[in-house]
């Protein structure tokens, strides 16, 4: 099987270049400094990877330069050009990167940033770079390349999910206790108002007991005191009205709040689905968009195919001729060039040298119909996916319309409601300040009239004065009970969705909730620690095959710590592991390579590429021999393609497969 | 009970993960349905009791 990898201003090359590369085989792209080895791994690695989201792939991919810290791949962008382009073909499946100065990168279909860790063995991969700073931890092998990460990213999801639900909870039980001493203290204030009621029949009573002076008046004095019962009597009956009232319209507000809310947001939708189908494309430029695909269509292919058939039709010309020179040497040995009209070809080797121009020419024809064809495509699917989307816009949009219309009809219906509640208050209030206006006079009536009943001593005034503050201190108590009434009606009862739930049960779901996430955590936490434990597990496996298949003698063992995921390197049995820091750096670039292998192995078999930078193989020639051998045969094995770049005094750039 | 939704959580974003979905937005909405369920349930339990 062939890949074919073309690129277009990617790294030192300027303009297109196509390489190919066989799989089952060791493909060994040789070349001196600044010739386009290290735009072949970047080419590569950008084109499987990108795009990287998370470390340690994005430090990889930053130090490969293939993209910069924010994750923009303008670094990969030959200094004098404005955009850039990658395709890797493999049996047919194409994998495409459009890059542009300043602008987000095309990358289609997406690649899978785990191939920057596993794929690259280069100066710059991770485990070579973390080995040369001595580092043992290796615990982002079992993090990023299991399904660990995955776990630990959903272990985020939830303890975020707990953190809010336990800010509420606490937000919650503080109204419950505040709501428990509102409570408390009204049971208090009650339990006052009725001694103070008691009191002040007590005064009355001894205030009735005061001596009479005259029919007339004793008359007047019992009328008034019967008329003070009844009223105050009446207020008590109308106080109770106004609360109950007053609480029906603190929930209808409290719904009419709830609905303003809803009908905003609907509004908010609605804006935001026309501003969304405002920032369509207008109608003229999809229609430049299928001038254009038929401008590719009708024109631009054609003209290739035409440039393509006259290409064949040479092709079969120089293949007549060179068949020909194999029979009739001495007829052919001279003929007109097709191409350019002029030459006169004299020699066999001529003859195959402008055959085989010809054939390369018809290749990148081929490469450029492609290219055209998939451009077409991709302004079809384009054009397609936003008439979709614009359909499925304009539906919302009705819709939402619709829901908007319904919720301000209701929100009109409910207002008035809540005004005619609102009205229906006024009366009840008016008649209570009334009634408290009469209670006041019959007091003062009293008063006066109690003057003349008796010739008051300074114990009576006593009476008539502690009367009147007992009368002042119980609608101060009524006032506060109203109040706490009221505090109390507005926060005992919460509404979730559609539920109305009291504060007590609201508390017992919160507790619930809470719970079941720190449950999930727990659970998800165990998850991924198996996973982990696997995944080292696997990784100390392929380890052990390749130290016995490398043949790497001097290490007796090295293995992952399945705790700890720190590296142990063992000599000799019987002695102490070692760490990485402890290795001479040959020592370390050997070890680079078996554990990248492993890493491949263990973590990403599934793809089939490999690319090798060879100055990493900075060891022993005898070690370089073995591993080289071993590629050759892990090639062939696997049917992966094995790229290894290796500097060469070679004159032009040179792929040979081993 | 809370062991039981909990699990059940776990068992979903781990059938998420095996089919080689990342899982996050999923487990969001889950998340989501698991406390409006907790909700509902709360608020047909308050109706009952008001009823009787």
């Amino acid at each position: 099987m062939d890949a074919n990898l073309e690129i277009r201003n990617i790294g030192f090359l300027k303009g297109n270049a196509v390489f190919s590369f066989r799989s089952a085989k060791l493909n060994v792209v040789e070349a001196p400094n600044r010739l386009g080895k290290s735009t072949i791994i970047k080419s590569l690695a950008a084109v499987l990877s990108l795009p990287c989201k998370t470390d340690p792939a994005s430090n990889v991919a930053a130090r490969l330069g293939i993209s910069d810290s924010f994750g923009n791949t303008d670094p990969m962008i030959n200094v004098g050009a404005n955009s850039a382009f990658i395709e890797l073909s493999v049996d047919g499946e194409r994998k495409t990167c459009d890059l542009e100065i300043k602008r987000a990168s095309n990358i289609s279909p997406k690649g899978d940033e785990r191939f920057l860790l596993t794929g690259i063995l280069s100066e710059e991969s991770e485990i070579t770079h973390r080995l040369r700073d001595g580092s043992g931890d290796f615990g982002w092998v079992v993090a990023s390349l299991s399904l660990a990460d995955k776990y630990e990213k959903a272990i985020f999801v939830v303890e975020k999910e707990l953190n809010e639900t336990k800010l509420k909870l606490e937000e919650i039980e503080k109204r419950i206790v505040h709501l428990r001493q509102a409570k408390e203290r009204l049971q208090h204030i009650g339990e006052e108002k009725d001694a103070t009621t008691m009191k002040l029949e007590n005064i009355e009573a001894k205030i009735a007991k005061l001596p009479s002076k005259s029919p007339e008046l004793e008359k007047t004095w019992n009328t008034l005191q019967i008329q003070e019962r009844e009223k105050r009597k009446r207020r008590d009956n109308l106080q109770g009205k106004i609360m109950s009232q007053k609480t029906g319209i603190s929930t209808y507000k409290k719904r009419l709040n709830t609905l303003i809310a809803e009908t905003e947001f609907s509004k908010r939708e609605l804006q935001n689905a026309e501003k969304k189908l405002k920032e369509f494309p207008s109608k003229i430029e999809i229609d430049n968009w299928e001038s254009e695909i038929r401008r590719v269509e009708v024109d631009e292919i054609p003209t290739i195919r035409e440039e393509r058939a006259r290409a064949e039709g040479f092709l079969s010309f120089f293949e007549s001729a060179i068949s020909s020179l194999q029979g009739k040497r001495a007829n052919i040995y001279e003929i007109k060039c097709p191409v350019c009209g002029k030459t006169v070809l004299k020699a066999a080797g001529e003859v195959r040298l402008h055959y085989e121009e010809i054939q390369h020419r018809l290749s990148a024809l081929n490469s450029k119909i492609a290219s055209l064809t998939m451009r077409k495509n991709e302004l079809l699917n384009r054009k397609t996916q936003l008439e979709d989307e614009k359909a499925r816009l304009e539906e919302t949009k009705t819709s939402l319309r619709a829901q908007l219309s319904r919720k301000e009809s209701e929100l009109v219906r409910e207002k008035r409601n809540f005004e005619a509640l609102n009205k229906s208050l006024e009366p009840l209030l008016d008649e209570d300040e009334k009634l408290e206006k009469e209670l006041m006079s019959i007091a003062n009536e009293l008063k006066s009239l109690s003057h003349q009943r008796a010739k008051l001593g300074a114990e009576e005034r006593r009476l008539f004065e502690e009367r009147g503050e007992k009368i002042q201190v119980l609608n101060s108590l009524q006032k506060e009970i109203t109040r706490l009434q009221e505090e109390l009606s507005d926060g005992s009862v919460e509404r979730i969705g559609e539920s109305f739930l009291p504060i007590e049960d609201l508390n017992r779901v919160y507790k619930d909730w809470s719970q079941t996430l720190q449950t999930t955590v727990d659970l998800l936490k165990e998850e991924a620690s198996r996973q982990k434990r696997e995944a080292a597990k696997r990784f100390n496996e392929k380890i052990k095959d390749l130290l016995w298949k490398l043949g790497f003698t001097d290490f007796e063992d090295v293995w992952l710590d399945e705790e700890t995921y720190n590296l142990n390197i063992l000599r000799k049995k019987g002695q102490r592991s070692q760490v990485p820091s402890s290795l001479s750096t040959s020592e370390k670039h050997a070890l680079a390579t078996l554990l990248q292998l492993a890493v491949k192995d263990a973590y990403m078999p599934e793809n089939q590429f490999l690319v090798i930078d060879e100055v990493v193989l900075d060891f022993d020639r005898s070690r370089v021999d073995k591993i080289m051998s071993y590629l050759s045969e892990l090639a062939k094995e696997r049917d992966w393609f094995i790229i290894m770049t290796r500097l060469s005094d070679v004159e032009q750039l040179q792929v040979t497969y081993m | 009970m809370s062991r039981t939704v909990a699990e059940e959580i776990a068992t979903t974003f781990k059938q998420l993960v095996i089919k080689g979905k990342s899982g996050e937005a999923e487990l969001e909405k889950i998340l989501q349905l698991e406390f409006r369920k907790l909700i509902e349930k709360a608020g047909a339990e308050v109706g009952r009791k008001s009823r009787n």
